[in-house]
């Protein structure tokens, strides 16, 4: 490192002309002399990466493998997800036979798996299945009537045809009686040409016709709206390439527990916000009041920790920054960033001014935390939560403990997480989560183009293939792969000069290390329909589809053994095309961890939660569901040569934070005297201008033309 | 402002530009006062000789009034010119420019005692006025859409809930008279008076009754007002405005309720049972905000039928009242227990203790706890929790 720097000291002495002496490039217009950073895949942690070391002056060259922006972070339209499935599918086949282990020997290059994130990608399932669906009972379907549902159906097989006995009543048509009028086709008439089921109607009539209107994403994200993303966004200028609306509801999935429904019947689970804040605790019937008094009590302590925590982090900042900044400036920020915080808490979670911050609980808390107890036994014994209202604080809450290893979730874990989601709520919106219009793709693409801004060099269809050292075991070279254009057209191999490569942990996965590893399912369904009704309709539209289902692990019908995720978008995000004719659409993504295993449970799983959570209203028109391992963090900070950096995938996170961590960290590897996603000079002059203008004062305004009709 | 220090403000205040800025505004200011009183002066000359004040001399003192009030909604003295000039005016268009400025003036200061009552005053002018023949309820609606959007940005401007109950009064008036015309009278004064208190004086005090309750106007008015109040608390529960004008909802929302022979006792235990459950969520979700404690306190007063004459003998009123409020006892002493340093919840207990006290002063019950012991023990224990009012406690004493 301390040689990168000294190179870095001697370019910025030397003159103009020496630099453009140095910059010759090939005939692809790629530097001669080599790069900073070569960077692999563009998904958002490669990306926010990419536009911090372009923003420093690094010399960057960014690749992908792909025609596409954002590698496992990209949107597709539907469009161009059929040519993603079957891209995926070719690749599947054709490495099945590449070398057994890609783990690095020292002395040797480094072959790569040539495909970014891609390579334990698994196409699971891919619904065309609208097409062949089958009459049944309460089927809402077009007749040439118009539009009914089927209320009887009997067949009868002779021994040479089918007869087929179908009831229908119309439902937009009323008789006198106030009754639907009821049609009957009878026989063994070819009645696929009279009878069309309403969602085939929807598949063929909306979905193939507005195909492009569809915005998916691989890996749906949001961002918490107080937190490492958000800052970075706003640091950088970032977010002026984006927009973003908050998410309207946290839902859970679950029975309701509350003491008066209990008695009533089976109780089946059911859509409830989850009580976040002190609005959502008084208003919600998932809760008796004492368990109210217990999360209350418990939501406070975490509220407290928060709050000594970042006061803790924030002097330590200052300690760190106090060489390079002004000092008194960082002390105004600690001051003001902790006021604010409260300030949004007050809304929340802050107590009444009378009361005092129990100091007690803090100690309490900080003890569990040396002890390294774990969250669900901290929750238990020290706020006699019950199970019900432990699952609601660790799934929807914490929105932790992922995999089935509950038990080694710790306190810190648990309250680390849980301080994230409370520190955010009350910025923006009604909850703690921002999503990107268009999708969350959108991200990934806005900090390459950024980085790009910098002058950063991209290169789409051309991977990185290997990487080569020199004799003293230093980092030399990276191999691209060719690609042809056409015919005429095409460019080979190359190697490129670079002092640092940045790569996916999966490019460099070893294939026989995968016995514990953990598998990420997702599925990406259409809906007919809005899957969530709103409860409020004081700010939002009822039908607006902005919302996050949690489904904790044991659901009875469902049956996942690990928390499913859940979150429905609609045109709302301009992710699905606008209602027309009565047709509108949600899209419903969901993801669950599982131990890798050759069986499709997991994928069975997710089809049976997309069927219980469209419930009788709605129903999936059509569906990808695809799964990769995740990225086991330990595992892949085996050591590397120096310039080979690795970098972690975000997983099952719900929210892209963690990708600005990791980013942040490769970041102060490579270059560790830098201010990470700074605000270029540009764009901070234009904000102090924007500022200035603003100071034009109302009142000055109003006395002048005062004094003047006064005639004084 | 919020997040500023403020060494930080007043050092910008130091600042040479600034201060010269302020000052120079401060000079402004009293230049522009200054000719205000002498005009004013001057024309109370004039029309004491003559009869009235050219109009445009009007207007011109009316826009002067109009920008410094911009500035600065405070001075009553301001809207006091501005209110004798339009006192005699028979302009027909005063209203809307009138409303125009206050809406100005109050998203300036949304806490400006003079612009509130200006807007009030104006409406009660316009409202009194039986030459202007519009629909004056449209008006008066679009009065309460603004408090709502008001009250959106801060759910606890009591200024505006005042103004919002004013503004109900004023629809009921209005309502209660059959062609829609506001005649100048309150007619049913007492119950206007239950909604916006003594906030207007009434030109003619004739205590008379209306049967409103077969009104489908107010009906619909007061019920959406009971649902807004439950909005608002929904929203944030230390909310003292909201409380209190749900108290004053109550006694009406009942009345409507009860007028095709229901029992209203029944009636009257079950909005005490879904009060106490809106109480019981929120004094649990947070025990030291006192709002809803004092809500409760209202709320049993008002359904005990030993403190209504006409109800103290019904005895199936009086064992109905005990078993809800002996259940809800449990409850609060439930939470008492596990809050042990919270002394709303011993306040609480001994809000339904003294109450309960009142029903075994009146009539005996089976088995029934001592209730003077149990109140005055509480008191007891809140001397020791809450010295400061240690004084208050003894006085209470029975």
């Amino acid at each position: 490192m301390s040689s990168n720097q000294k190179d870095e000291n001697e370019t910025s002495g030397v003159s103009e002309e020496k630099i453009e002496e140095e910059e010759q490039v090939d005939e692809e217009g790629l530097l001669i002399n080599g790069y900073d950073v070569v960077i692999c895949g563009t998904g958002l942690t490669q990306s926010i990466l990419a536009a911090a070391l372009a923003r420093v002056g690094k010399k960057i060259l960014h690749c992908d493998s792909n025609d596409f922006y954002g590698d496992l972070d990209a949107v597709l339209g539907l469009d161009s997800i059929d040519d993603w499935i079957n891209n995926v599918q070719t690749r599947n086949g054709s490495t099945e036979d590449t070398q057994e282990s890609d783990c690095y020997v020292e002395g040797e290059d480094l072959i790569l798996e040539p495909s970014e994130s891609y390579s334990s990608l698994r196409i699971d399932s891919v619904s065309d299945s609208i097409l062949t669906i089958e009459l049944g009972i309460n089927m809402k379907v077009i007749t040439t009537y118009g539009f009914g549902t089927i209320v009887e159906l009997s067949s009868s097989k002779d021994i040479e045809s089918e007869n087929i006995n179908i009831t229908i009543q119309l439902d937009h048509w009323k008789m006198a009686d106030g009754k639907s009028p009821l049609v009957y086709f009878k026989g063994k008439s070819n009645y696929e040409s009279e009878i069309i089921p309403f969602d085939k109607y929807v598949y063929e009539e909306h979905v193939q016709r507005k195909k492009r209107s569809f915005a998916l994403d691989l890996s749906p994200a949001l961002l918490y709206a107080n937190g490492e993303a958000v800052d970075g966004l706003i640091n950088s200028g970032v977010s002026e390439y984006c927009e973003f609306k908050s998410i309207i509801g946290l839902h859970l999935f679950m029975k309701n527990q509350s003491s008066k429904l209990k008695s009533k019947g089976p109780s089946v689970s059911s859509l409830s916000k989850v009580p976040c804040s002190k609005r959502d605790v008084f208003q919600t019937k998932l809760l008796s009041p004492m368990d109210k008094r217990r999360l209350m009590k418990f939501l406070q302590t975490a509220s407290d920790y928060a709050v000594a925590k970042s006061t803790k982090e924030f002097h330590s900042v200052k300690t760190k920054g106090d060489n390079k900044d002004d000092p008194d400036l960082d002390n105004e920020e600690v001051v003001t960033s902790l006021n604010e915080r409260q300030l949004q808490q007050g809304r929340s979670l802050y107590r009444p001014q009378n009361k005092s911050v129990a100091t007690t609980d803090l100690e309490d808390l900080q003890t569990c935390i040396n002890e390294n107890m774990s969250f669900e036994s901290y929750l238990k014994s020290k706020h006699s939560l019950s199970d019900h209202m432990m699952k609601i604080v660790i799934h929807a809450m914490a929105m932790g403990a992922c995999n089935d290893k509950q038990s080694s979730y710790t306190v810190k874990e648990g309250m680390d997480d849980l301080c994230k989601h409370l520190q955010a709520l009350g910025r923006y919106g009604g909850t703690a989560f921002l999503a990107t219009l268009y999708g969350s793709g959108e991200l990934s693409q806005a900090f390459c183009r950024s980085a790009a801004v910098h002058g950063g060099t991209y290169l789409l269809r051309r991977g990185a293939n290997s990487i080569k050292f020199d004799s003293t075991g230093n980092l030399s070279t990276v191999k691209l792969s060719g690609y042809e254009y056409d015919e005429s057209f095409s460019f080979p191999e190359k190697e490129l000069k670079t002092k640092n490569v940045v790569l996916p942990a999966q490019m460099l996965k070893s294939k026989e290390n995968t016995s514990n590893a953990l598998r990420l399912h997702r599925r990406i369904c259409v809906i007919r329909g809005k899957l969530v009704k709103n409860e409020s309709s004081d700010l939002f539209s009822e039908t607006e589809q902005r919302n996050i289902i949690i489904v904790p692990p044991g659901d009875d019908i469902i049956g996942n053994k690990n928390v499913i995720h859940g979150l429905v978008l609609d045109e709302s995000m301009n992710v699905a095309p606008t209602p027309f004719g009565g047709v509108s659409f949600s899209i419903l993504y969901l993801s669950m961890l599982q131990e890798d295993s050759k069986d499709d449970s997991g994928t069975s799983t997710l089809a049976e939660a997309s069927t219980i959570l469209c419930g009788e209203d709605c129903s999936e028109i059509c569906h990808i569901a695809f799964s990769h391992l995740v990225d086991n963090a330990i595992e892949s900070y085996h050591s590397y040569p120096e310039g080979v950096h690795l970098s972690i995938s975000r997983g099952m996170s719900f929210t892209v934070d963690s990708s600005f961590v990791e980013a942040r960290r490769i970041f102060d590897s490579i270059c560790p005297n830098e201010n990470f996603l700074k605000l270029s000079s540009a764009m901070d002059e234009l904000i102090k201008e924007r500022k200035i203008s603003e100071e034009e004062d109302e009142e000055v305004r109003m006395l002048k033309s005062a004094m003047e009709m006064a005639n004084i | 402002m919020h997040g500023q220090k403020r060494a930080e403000y007043k050092a910008r205040l130091r600042d040479p530009v600034v201060s010269k800025k302020l000052e120079q505004k401060a000079q402004q200011w009293n230049t522009l006062t200054q000719t205000l009183l002498q005009k004013r002066k001057t024309k109370l000359e004039i029309t004491s000789e003559e009869e009235t004040l050219p109009t445009e001399k009007v207007a011109e003192t009316l826009a002067l009034t109009e920008k410094l009030l911009t500035v600065n909604p405070d001075p009553s003295y301001l809207w006091n010119i501005r209110r004798e000039l339009l006192h005699d005016t028979d302009n027909q268009e005063f209203l809307k420019q009138e409303q125009i400025l206050t809406q100005t003036a109050l998203s300036n200061n949304p806490k400006a005692y003079g612009a509130w009552f200006h807007r009030k005053w104006c409406i009660q002018k316009y409202c009194n006025d039986e030459t202007i023949e519009n629909d004056k309820t449209i008006m008066l609606h679009a009065e309460l859409i603004l408090c709502s959007e008001f009250l959106r940005l801060d759910e606890r401007n009591f200024h505006c809930w005042n103004y919002r109950r004013f503004i109900v009064g004023v629809l009921m008036e209005l309502y209660a008279c059959k062609d829609g015309m506001y005649n100048g009278e309150w007619i049913w004064k007492q119950n206007a008076d239950i909604i916006f208190g003594a906030q207007m004086h009434s030109r003619n005090k004739r205590e008379a009754s209306v049967d409103y309750t077969n009104n489908v106007d107010i009906q619909e008015l007061i019920e959406s007002e009971w649902n807004f109040t439950l909005e608002k608390i929904e929203q944030n529960f230390s909310n003292g405005s909201a409380f209190h004008y749900r108290s004053k909802l109550l006694p009406i929302m009942l009345n409507l309720k009860t007028c095709d022979n229901v029992d209203v006792w029944e009636c009257k235990v079950e909005y005490l049972q879904q009060e106490l459950e809106l109480i019981r969520n929120a004094v649990f979700t947070e025990p030291d905000d006192q709002t809803a404690w004092w809500y409760l306190r209202f709320i049993i007063t008002w359904a005990n039928p030993c403190n209504h004459k006409d109800e103290q003998e019904n005895k199936e009123a009086i064992d109905m009242f005990h078993k809800t409020l002996f259940e809800e006892w449990n409850t609060i002493q439930e939470l008492a227990e596990s809050e042990e340093h919270c002394k709303w919840a011993l306040l609480g207990l001994h809000m339904i203790s003294s109450e309960m006290l009142k029903l075994q002063d009146a009539h005996s019950f089976e088995g029934d706890v001592d209730w003077h012991d149990v109140s005055n023990d509480y008191l007891e224990r809140l001397k020791q929790l809450d010295v400061d009012r240690l004084a208050r406690y003894e006085s209470i004493k029975m």
